[in-house]
């Protein structure tokens, strides 16, 4: 069984500045705002606390453009069929960095410092970013490890599989125990917060996909 | 249970606490029917009675209630705060009900939101809610009390000051950390011990966390830097949770092994947290029921602490160094600064100082007019989360002090008391309470004693209250004070005698000095404060308030003579050979040249630069008085606003600035516009016109809207910002009446961009004469023609300049 781990969840300098449009060649950059910026990273380090929750089931591919998971979850997409065409498992991960940094950006929205706030919420999306990408590079080493390959990460949202089906994905890997729960407009709220899936194929061969790595 | 009686239980035997209690109530499916695990007390009681009962059987000493969020902060938001007295009781009595030999504790644990500065709680909130918890678990005589799961150093101390005001009995405090040896939030062991020690618990600890068997390699360092007793509650392992069942990868076998490695270090209190079982807690009990705990050596350190790390002030090279730098006398920048409310200089000092070597950094924000109470608390708060030193709280105002000290997240040094015993009085009880150091002045009402033996005698006089308040000597630093050379030549050696002897009648005691006043009125004085302060070194100077920049590598022997009096000569020799010389260091900050700039081109550049330091408002008072009479003051300033302002655009079009580049260089232009309409008042003022902007109904997200509002004032409009989430006919109803230029609407989602057009819709069935321009990460351009917009802006400089093409 694969035995994940979210320690050491990074907010690199460079990413942070990268998110906020920091461009190296062109863009200006004085020490003032470099040191607000950094800053601004320590604090987002000390707000963010990384939690998942992961499924794994054996799939079925359904004749009319849909899957279903042993346990009967279902995704009716045409372009979620052609991701996993290859595919013989799936996973489903939700990932978040929890509500502290959230409530912290509003905290700086309400002083109208937002400055602090757009920094903040922009190191919260590389954490989160991060989370998810940690997590996807585990499962990736897993599965190389059983000779299996991965496809890209697909969320709702992407293509035909609309984001209103984001609830069924979230129930069916039980993401409230984690606290993370969707509004009415399908926000998940804690809102740095990143649900997705991926697809297991066996082996090289059967390979057809180009999204598998 | 009195402190005594459960001290001497613990050097007898080791106890043994209970498991899990939520995943366990998870497991068995408790929790359906309750909104909180704490419900089932009242609710639910014999689920609750069964927990507590099967870790009686499997050998638990220690059942801790189910109390673990009984705080105002959870309850309130499930409507069950009346009913917290009926849950603490019950589950309290439960266990009494089961048996009369095991030990219970209350459980406290984290409130949920982290206090100000990581979140948005007060100290004095979070300490009213801990309170409001552990004055019930006393009402109901639990014998001792666990605040365990904390992650946060601040709510530890408020859960154990709030603890200790209410309860008189036994205190565990335990925190939860990750591999590394560090919470969440960034604070290590040692500086968590540091907190729990200066805060007198009795017992202290680690719990949940990683796992037992990592959570074994940090509880071995805990065991060798403490000399308290030790609870180890390790969960089974981080919690996985695959397929929708919580899994934790720990087998009892490995928690026990995990626990008996603890148990060699000298750990006193066992027990287990998320995903242990009552078969943990039976493997446990087999393997170290009523066994003697093993003997611990002595650790004789001595630590100060902020959040993030903690220093032994007995391994660290002498003397430990104390930035003065950030203390406004005599420093008109600093005070400036302080006046306008910034804190930036002083944050920028905070830095600059650390790098130059301080270990320690004095923190002094007495100026006149100023609530010196608010002001030092925020400079505490802003600092100690930029740098890592530990902080020395300099005031003579002691509402200041215990404010400030009580929001610290360490242990500080307080600064200072002298021998005048009302204010021993006043002083002392802070220290003991908060658990600081203390810089005790051997100075009285009196003034200054001359000799080193009098200065001692008001040593001796603060001592006798220390011992009187219970305080460890070892958190004391005298100061036995030094007089200018230039007007009292002897008075150094008096210093240095009063050192030495200190040192040997009070070896416990530390001692510090402010070497600064020693050079007063003299030439080169770094030459005399360095070299003065060699020799204090040598007199057994341990901290040393300096400014870090300076050389304090000079160790003149001129200047020795000098301050040993030597002779007669030895003050004309030194004025020979250094009356010319000038070892000034050179100033921090460069000066800039901007008094040669027009007032008209500062502003232009503080817009540019994003720099709210310099004084806009004065700036801004310049332009309109310079202003000729036949102009509008109003159009001056801001014709050099919009001008800045085209240029910021330019160069964030050009990815030459980036996204907090714009933010800051708005943020100036907004201050100078608030300034310029503050001082005209209505008069030539000719208004742009107001926008209305929010992020649409079922749209939560508030950032890029309130940046467009930002960028917008920073424009002159006058911004009506309808929030997040707004309803489409608030929106036009709002539009209807104040009838503004544009309606500007944001939206992130595609699944919320429909109510833009329903906006729209709105707008043309009621004919209202007003723009739309939309926004957010879905939005296109070609998304605003289908609609209908009047703009689409890709950012908020877009929507800026689009909405001034609407005026034209």
């Amino acid at each position: 069984m694969l035995r994940y781990s979210l320690n050491n969840i990074n907010i690199s300098h460079n990413d942070l500045l990268r998110k906020l449009g920091y461009i190296k060649q062109t863009t200006d950059l004085t020490n003032n705002i470099l040191k607000s910026i950094n800053d601004v990273r320590c604090l987002a380090k000390k707000l963010i606390v990384p939690q998942c929750s992961l499924a794994c089931e054996r799939l079925l591919l359904n004749k009319n453009a849909s899957i279903t998971t042993d346990n009967g979850y279902n995704i009716k997409s045409y372009d979620v069929s052609k991701l996993l065409k290859d595919c013989f498992k799936i996973y489903g991960i939700v990932v978040t960095i929890g509500i502290h940094l959230e409530n912290k950006v509003h905290y700086f929205i309400n002083r109208s410092d937002l400055f602090h706030a757009v920094v903040l919420d922009a190191a919260g999306s590389v954490a989160v970013e991060n989370v998810i990408t940690s997590l996807n590079d585990q499962i990736k080493q897993y599965e190389s490890n059983h000779n299996n390959l991965i496809t890209k990460r697909y969320s709702p949202g992407y293509g035909d599989w609309l984001l209103n089906k984001n609830q069924s994905l979230l129930d069916w890997l039980g993401a409230s125990k984690i606290g993370i729960h969707i509004n009415n407009s399908f926000q998940m709220k804690p809102e740095k917060s990143i649900s997705a899936i991926l697809g297991v194929a066996k082996s090289k061969e059967d390979i057809s996909n180009k999204g598998l790595n | 249970m009195n402190k005594q009686t459960f001290l001497s239980i613990m050097q007898n035997r080791v106890l043994l606490m209970d498991g899990a209690t939520g995943t366990e109530l998870q497991r068995k499916n408790y929790l359906d029917g309750v909104i909180v695990p704490e419900e089932l007390n009242i609710k639910f009681p014999e689920r609750i009675k069964d927990i507590y009962a099967t870790y009686i059987q499997a050998g638990s000493d220690i059942i801790l209630a189910n109390t673990f969020g009984i705080n105002p902060i959870k309850l309130k938001k499930y409507q069950l705060l009346d009913k917290a007295d009926m849950m603490v009781k019950s589950g309290i009595n439960l266990i009494r009900e089961l048996s009369s030999d095991v030990i219970v504790a209350g459980d406290i644990s984290s409130l949920g939101e982290y206090i100000d500065p990581l979140g948005s709680l007060s100290f004095d909130e979070a300490y009213e809610a801990f309170s409001f918890q552990a004055s019930l678990l006393s009402k109901y005589a639990v014998d001792i009390i666990v605040i365990e799961t904390i992650t946060e150093i601040k709510e530890l101390k408020a859960a154990i000051l709030a603890t200790k005001d209410n309860f008189n009995g036994p205190i565990i405090a335990q925190m939860t950390f990750l591999q590394d040896g560090i919470t969440v939030t960034g604070t290590n062991l040692q500086s968590f011990i540091t907190m729990a020690e200066s805060l007198e618990v009795d017992v202290l600890g680690l719990n949940c966390s990683i796992g037992s068997t990592e959570l074994s390699d940090l509880i071995k360092f805990v065991c060798s830097n403490t000399n308290l007793p030790i609870s180890f509650k390790p969960n089974a392992g981080m919690p996985m949770l695959i397929n929708n069942k919580t899994l934790f990868p720990e087998s009892k076998d490995e928690f026990v092994e995990s626990s008996l490695k603890a148990y060699s270090y000298g750990v006193n209190i066992f027990g287990g947290c998320c995903g242990t079982t009552p078969a943990f807690i039976q493997a446990l009990s087999t393997q170290l029921k009523n066994k003697k705990p093993i003997f611990r050596k002595n650790s004789n350190k001595y630590f100060l602490s902020t959040r993030t790390v903690a220093f032994d002030v007995n391994c660290t090279q002498k003397p430990i160094i104390i930035g003065e730098r950030i203390n406004p006398t005599n420093r008109q920048r600093l005070q400036r600064e302080l006046y306008k409310g910034s804190l930036s200089f002083a944050i920028d000092e905070a830095r600059a100082q650390v790098k130059s070597g301080a270990k320690l950094l004095d923190i002094n924000m007495g100026i006149s007019n100023v609530d010196e109470v608010i002001l030092l608390k925020n400079a505490v708060n802003h600092i100690q989360e930029i740098v890592s030193v530990p902080l020395c709280i300099d005031s003579s105002n002691t509402n200041a002090i215990e404010e400030t000290v009580k929001n610290c997240a360490g242990k500080p040094i307080i600064n200072s008391v002298n021998g005048n015993i009302d204010k021993l009085k006043i002083i002392l009880p802070i220290v003991k309470r908060y658990g600081t150091m203390l810089v005790a002045l051997t100075t009285n009402e009196h003034g200054i004693p001359e000799t080193a033996e009098r200065r001692l005698e008001i040593a001796t006089q603060i001592i006798n209250y220390v011992d009187k308040y219970n305080i460890k000597r070892s958190n004391i630093i005298f100061d036995y004070l030094v007089l200018a050379i230039s007007s009292s030549p002897t008075q150094s050696i008096e210093t240095l005698k009063a050192m030495e002897l200190s040192k040997k009648i009070f070896p416990e005691c530390s001692l510090i000095l402010g070497i600064s006043n020693i050079s007063f009125g003299m030439p080169s004085r770094q030459v005399i404060n360095s070299t003065f302060l060699k020799m204090t070194v040598e007199a057994g100077l341990d901290f040393a308030i300096i400014d870090p920049h300076a050389d304090w590598k000079i160790d003149n022997k001129i200047a020795r003579d000098l301050l040993l009096n030597k002779d007669k000569e030895a003050m004309r020799n030194y004025m020979k050979v250094f009356s010319s010389k000038n070892y000034q260091q050179v100033p921090l900050v460069k000066s800039t040249n901007k008094k040669h700039l027009t007032y008209d081109k500062q502003l232009y550049n503080a817009i540019l630069d994003g720099n709210e330091n310099n004084n806009i408002n004065e700036i801004v008072k310049q332009i309109i008085t310079a202003t000729p009479f036949h102009k509008n003051p109003f159009n001056q300033v801001s014709s050099c606003i919009l001008k800045a302002l085209n240029i910021v655009g330019q160069r964030f079009a050009s990815k030459q600035f980036f996204l907090p580049q714009i933010i800051m260089s708005a943020k100036v232009a907004q201050t100078a516009f608030s300034i310029v309409k503050k001082i005209l008042k209505n008069e030539n003022i000719k208004p742009i016109g107001s926008i209305i902007i929010a992020t649409v109904k079922g749209d939560i997200h508030d950032i890029g809207k309130n940046i467009v509002g930002a960028v917008l004032e920073s424009y002159g409009f006058d911004v009506v910002d309808m929030g997040i989430n707004v309803d489409s006919y608030a929106i036009i109803s709002k539009a209807k009446k104040i009838k503004p230029i544009a309606i500007g609407l944001s939206a992130l989602m595609t699944t919320t961009m429909p109510e833009m057009k329903k906006v729209i819709h709105l707008r043309n069935i009621n004919k209202i004469p007003v723009k739309v321009i939309i926004g957010g990460a879905a939005v296109t351009k070609q998304y605003a023609n289908d609609i209908g917009a009047d703009a689409y802006a890709k950012d908020a400089m877009e929507a800026a300049i689009s909405i001034k093409t609407f005026i034209k």
